[in-house]
């Protein structure tokens, strides 16, 4: 495991990296790999409620996107990608009641990783990631991800309203 | 390894049907066990089918049967219910707190038996009555928390155990898990042969459907009623579709395995994918109906032919509208005929129940049958068809006050004309409610609430939601106080008369505020669920924990623990079991909360009244 403060290094094909790092450093990172018109070679794999999807410009970057609600998904997903680059923003939700099933989602990624190149990335090194860590090329933890945020900071970093849309009449 | 189990015969070649068409596969002979080697070692790669599937459900599909149905009887008929008998039994205390049940109380064909004792007496007692008496159906409050103990005492003394009439039971294993945000807990169960035995104080299908509510569930869904009445309506649905899945020969999925299709980053919905809502303007209204979709979701997935296989083939019939169509036009019937008969309330509940988590149930991660862009579709074309009807009430010079999801507030105009022009251009049944006035309830930055209203009904009914008097995290006293101001305001008609109610309406404030130290500890009861069993940091929640260890009582997640604050402070609060008395300061701070909702409409008609003047 490497522990860089500065830069989130790029990804070459054939590799399979776990990135934790805060938000703001992670962002700019993965804006920057995303392909600027071929979205055929970038797949961005996340859970149901992303939270560096909304982020992203993902109108002047066009890229695929598909989303997963438990880990048999991702595999399928997996299965079936045939994007040189993956970029899969890792939900700890997918695991919840089947937290085994992390350590074959990491083996999965290694699998797809050998015709791509696959990054997993979250604001945190969480139990889920360690348990992946095994089969991983490159493991990137910027330092600041470590600490755990307090509980308001980390309501307030949900990508806002995500169930109901509201309009103000008048 | 399909070699190796058909070399030991426990496997053989074939073609079967799924939502999305025929498939070649293996027929493995083998349980559940086998299944999850199978998952394991093709390293979650091979789609497995009918794994997870109830025997008896099965085996009724398989033979086009149905539970609690008379022989001809279709199963989408209101006709009269089964003749069967019921035993009414009650402990005198809760077994969350006491070991021992005291004494039981039980009511049989217009009889009446009371007995007390130690719990072996009891149980002893209780055998007997159900040997002699034999009914049917037996509504045991608190059943899932006593016959535990009961099966034990019978299992010890080597005695037949009658309350199931096998003798033998089967266990449901209690579970705490995470559902629409929040923590669940569902308590174990003994469920007996022969004799259905419900929990009349925790069953939610029993408590909103009654016993032909949870017969109504057997029936369709294809398990027994004792099961049937310990399901949430979610689950309910689920092996309903499961059930109908089995009976026309599709197999079911064992992992939810259908992702989300490949799609365009600029073409996919992450900030908004619910329903719609037009916010108020918090401020009393006159003269305003409520226009209701009735199964609105429901009907959309129908109507729309929205399901898993038809978001890459629409030209195909949906599976899931095949399924949930018959329930909508079943849902109409019973709805209007318990304006009749009321008997017919409680199928209409559960049939309302289970619609309205159908749609859920299509984004649900262990859904059969679901998908992400299912969900979303539907929630994408209700927002349409909420604009559309927003539209037309807008032609018809009628303002939008309110819409949330799959319903709008109108002020004035024809409310039947509107009503006709939605029904005619969207085909989904409407109902409609008008109030003389309304006041919809601001939030705390002054912006309108979503769901905080009421108002007086033209019949002079008050209409109250999302308001202190209907509010789970208030106590009786407020509610109480609350509920006794809004019947006042509903003796007025017009919202101008309104403010002749000022002072009245004031002295009952007083008066609850008064009297608050002098009303009973138990009038200051709220109730908190658990949601984990550990908290790091002092709070109400670690407070009521560490009080039930104290006590001996066992807490899971999930659980709901009544309580009284004793200092809010502190974050000091007492179980119901232990009270003593109540932070004044914290009670008098939730009275002026509920009054100051009351407020509002005094303050909100008197503004109203100076812009008019300022007009002028």
């Amino acid at each position: 495991m490497s522990k860089d403060p500065k830069k989130i290094p790029f990804f070459s094909q054939g590799t399979f990296s776990i990135v934790a790092a805060p938000h703001e450093a992670l962002l700019p990172a993965i804006a920057s790999t995303l392909p600027p018109h071929e979205k055929s070679l970038c797949l961005y794999l996340c859970g149901n409620y992303p939270v560096l999807l909304p982020k992203l410009d993902r109108r002047r970057r066009i890229f695929h996107v598909r989303r997963a609600i438990n880990p048999y998904q991702v595999f399928e997903i997996l299965d079936e990608s045939r994007h040189s680059l993956i970029l899969f923003e890792h939900d700890p939700g997918l695991y919840d009641g089947e937290p085994e099933l992390a350590e074959a989602v990491g083996m999965k990624c290694r699998e797809t990783a050998e015709d791509a190149a696959v990054v997993l990335f979250h604001k945190r090194f969480d139990s889920a990631l360690s348990m992946m860590e095994r089969y991983a090329d490159r493991v990137v933890v910027i330092s600041e991800a470590d600490k755990t945020r307090p509980i308001e900071k980390a309501r307030a970093t949900r990508c806002g309203q995500t169930t109901l849309g509201s309009w103000k009449n008048g | 390894m399909t070699w190796e189990l058909e070399d030991r015969d426990l496997s053989e070649e074939c073609i079967f049907r799924t939502i999305y068409g025929e498939k070649h596969g293996w027929k493995i002979f083998g349980g559940r066990d086998i299944a999850d080697m199978i998952e394991k070692q093709t390293r979650y790669t091979a789609d497995l089918y009918n794994v997870d599937i109830r025997q008896e459900q099965r085996f009724l599909a398989e033979n086009n049967l149905r539970l609690c149905l008379n022989t001809g009887d279709d199963v989408f008929s209101s006709g009269p219910g089964m003749p069967l008998s019921v035993m009414e039994i009650q402990a005198s205390v809760a077994p969350h707190r006491n070991k021992e049940m005291r004494s039981l109380s039980a009511v049989f064909g217009g009889r009446t038996w009371e007995n007390s004792g130690s719990n072996t007496e009891l149980s002893e007692w209780l055998i007997d009555l159900v040997s002699e008496t034999d009914p049917d159906v037996v509504l045991f409050e608190n059943a899932d928390g006593w016959m535990h103990r009961i099966c034990k005492i019978a299992d010890e003394l080597q005695i037949f155990n009658s309350l199931s009439r096998t003798g033998t039971f089967g266990e449901l294993k209690s579970r705490s898990y995470f559902s629409y945000g929040r923590t669940e807990y569902k308590p174990p169960a003994m469920i007996p042969e022969g004799r259905v035995i419900i929990d009349n104080a925790q069953s939610f299908v029993y408590h909103e459907g009654g016993l032909r509510g949870v017969f109504l569930a057997s029936r369709l869904a294809g398990v027994s009623p004792n099961l049937a009445s310990r399901f949430t309506p979610g689950t309910i649905v689920s092996k309903y579709e499961e059930f109908e899945a089995l009976r026309r020969g599709i197999a079911i999925p064992y992992r939810k395995r259908d992702a989300e299709m490949l799609r365009p980053s600029n073409e996919i919905r992450i900030d908004y994918r619910g329903g719609l809502i037009f916010q108020p303007e918090p401020s009393v209204y006159g003269n305003v109906h409520q226009l209701d979709f009735t199964s609105f979701y429901p009907s959309i997935i129908v109507n729309y032919n929205l399901s898993p296989e038809t978001m890459e083939n629409p030209g195909i019939e949906g599976f899931l509208p095949s399924v949930i169509d018959p329930l909508l036009k079943f849902r109409l019937k019973t709805k209007s005929l318990k304006k009749i008969d009321p008997e017919y309330s409680g199928m209409d509940a559960l049939l309302k129940w289970m619609l309205v988590t159908c749609f859920g149930y299509t984004g649900y991660k262990n859904a059969k049958f679901g998908r992400i862009e299912l969900h979303e579709k539907i929630t994408t074309i209700a927002t349409e068809i909420l604009t559309g009807v927003a539209d037309i009430a807008d032609s018809m010079e009628m303002p939008v006050l309110h819409g949330i999801v799959d319903c709008v507030w109108v002020q004035g105009g024809d409310i039947k004309e509107l009503k006709r022009r939605v029904e005619e251009r969207y085909s989904i049944p409407t109902e409609y409610e008008s109030y003389d006035w309304i006041c919809f309830l601001p939030q705390k930055d002054g912006s309108g609430s979503y769901t905080g209203y009421f108002g007086r009904l033209t019949d002079g009914q008050p209409k109250i939601r999302g308001a202190a008097a209907r509010r789970k995290d208030m106590p009786p006293y407020v509610r109480r106080m609350q509920e006794e101001m809004i019947s006042i305001l509903c003796s007025e008609k017009t919202p101008a008369g309104l403010l002749n109610l000022e002072c009245p309406i004031r002295e009952i404030y007083s008066r609850y505020y008064e009297e608050a130290p002098s009303a009973p500890v138990e009038d200051f009861l709220l109730r908190r669920r658990i949601g984990r069993e550990k908290y790091t940091k002092r709070c109400i929640a670690g407070t009521l924990i560490e009080a039930c260890r104290d006590d001996g009582v066992h807490i899971s997640a999930g659980m709901d623990i009544p309580y009284v604050v004793r200092d809010a402070r502190r974050q000091a609060a007492d179980p119901e079991w232990a009270m003593k008395t109540a932070d004044m300061k914290y009670y008098r701070g939730l009275i002026d909360k509920a009054y100051g909702e009351i407020e509002f409409v005094f303050s909100s008609i008197k503004k109203k009244d100076i812009s008019r003047q300022g007009e002028r």
